[in-house]
């Protein structure tokens, strides 16, 4: 494949160009799952850290709740209206717990638990009072419409209808049943799932990460391998090519007129050497024409010394004087144009 | 190529082989061939026209220096 240098140079350019494109492209990608994986990681983290703090606070509510119901039968009302206070800051607590939901809940799940919630709630608020009426307390719990709960003193406040019916024992039995729906079945169940996830997403950045490293690691083996051929391959093509251009040009500028390029490419290589001929070529041809023209003047200024001597020894004869300096003079000069043609040849 | 040209490329072939040991004697023979011929064989190029006159001169000059062509 014949190829110019500024092809040469742009091929390997584009090479190394688009190596590098690629290897930032794939990393970017990896780093990109690998930064998607921590979010999904960090938001199930957080929703099993909210699933947990609802778990704790809810059995904090119930075990005040409980403890309510247990006491209201000999409480004083001073006694009850506090522990009715303990409840109620509890459960505005969860309340506000409740309105501030994390993201990454499936469709449906924060209704459930907002729905379970309120179940056990109205159960317990339906056992306190029931408790309170059989110790005669004028105190009850009651909702609002809001769904917020309030210490009333109305003690008319109805049975919610599932609960009319029921005994102490049966409504204790529903209570338990209600917490334990909500806390054991629910709760647990949903962080069971968020720890799940969090676990795999933490997995999935992992493996993002290392593939992220890898494939950053390949790559740049690649591309110092690509680089290194197309170094080379710019080397052997356009480097040596000159040097021997160089070398050649060298020689014959010492004299080695003789002398041939090897390369014989084209090319912008190719073309300057084909100049560097037609150069040299114009060299010899001068230099021939000056080694010449040197030729002549040497036979010219040998015939006019040997013309010269022959007049000089007949001026001599007549006596001439004038005659005699003047020839002395134009061998004088013959002699000068022969040394200077010599000194033109000896450089 | 001119036949000007070829005898002018023969004659300097002669002398170069004629003196190639001889630098100064090369180029002394060459100038008696110009100053004899009155151009100089270097500069004859193989484009130059055929010069009846100058081929003639130049076979008498190489004659006379004893160069074949």
């Amino acid at each position: 494949m014949n190829l110019t240098v500024k092809t040469r140079i742009a091929v390997s350019m584009s090479i190394v160009l688009l190596m590098s494109v690629a290897t930032g492209g794939l990393s970017w990608f990896y780093h990109a799952r690998a930064a998607e994986y921590a979010a999904l990681s960090r938001a199930a983290f957080e929703r099993s850290a909210w699933i947990e703090t609802l778990s704790n606070q809810a059995t904090t509510f119930f075990g005040e709740a409980n403890d309510l119901a247990l006491g209201l039968d000999a409480a004083t009302t001073a006694e009850s209206s506090a522990e009715y206070g303990e409840v109620m800051g509890v459960d505005n607590d969860i309340s506000v717990f409740l309105s501030r939901p994390v993201e990454g809940f499936g469709e449906g799940e924060l209704e459930k638990v907002t729905g379970e919630w309120g179940a056990l709630r109205l159960a317990v608020f339906a056992w306190v009072n029931e408790h309170a009426a059989q110790g005669s307390l004028p105190t009850r719990l009651t909702l609002n419409p809001d769904g917020k709960v309030r210490a009333s003193i109305d003690t008319n406040i109805p049975m919610p209808d599932e609960f009319e019916a029921l005994d102490e024992n049966e409504m204790r039995t529903t209570v338990r049943s209600k917490a334990e729906a909500f806390t054991l079945r629910t709760l647990r169940g949903l962080g069971v799932d968020a720890s799940a996830e969090a676990q795999a997403a933490q997995r999935l950045e992992l493996e993002a990460r290392q593939r992220a490293l890898t494939v950053m690691i390949v790559s740049f083996m690649l591309s110092a391998i690509v680089v290194l051929i197309a170094a080379v391959w710019l080397y052997r093509t356009i480097a040596t090519p000159l040097n021997q251009v160089r070398n050649t040009a060298e020689r014959v500028s010492s004299g080695d007129f003789e002398l041939s390029f090897a390369y014989h490419g084209d090319d912008e290589i190719g073309a300057l050497v084909h100049a560097i001929e037609e150069m040299r070529d114009a060299v010899i041809m001068r230099v021939k024409v000056m080694q010449e023209m040197a030729g002549v003047v040497t036979v010219t200024a040998e015939s006019m010394r040997v013309a010269i001597d022959h007049a000089h020894e007949v001026a001599v004869a007549d006596d001439n004087i004038v005659l005699v300096e003047a020839l002395d003079e134009v061998g004088k000069r013959a002699s000068v144009l022969k040394q200077l043609a010599s000194q033109m040849l000896d450089s | 190529m001119s036949e000007f040209y070829n005898l002018c490329t023969k004659v300097s072939s002669h002398l170069e082989e004629s003196f190639s040991q001889d630098p100064l004697g090369l180029i002394r023979a060459k100038g008696e061939v110009a100053t004899r011929t009155g151009f100089l064989v270097s500069l004859v190029g193989p484009g130059d026209p055929d010069d009846p006159a100058k081929i003639r001169l130049l076979q008498d000059v190489a004659k006379s220096l004893d160069i074949p062509v």
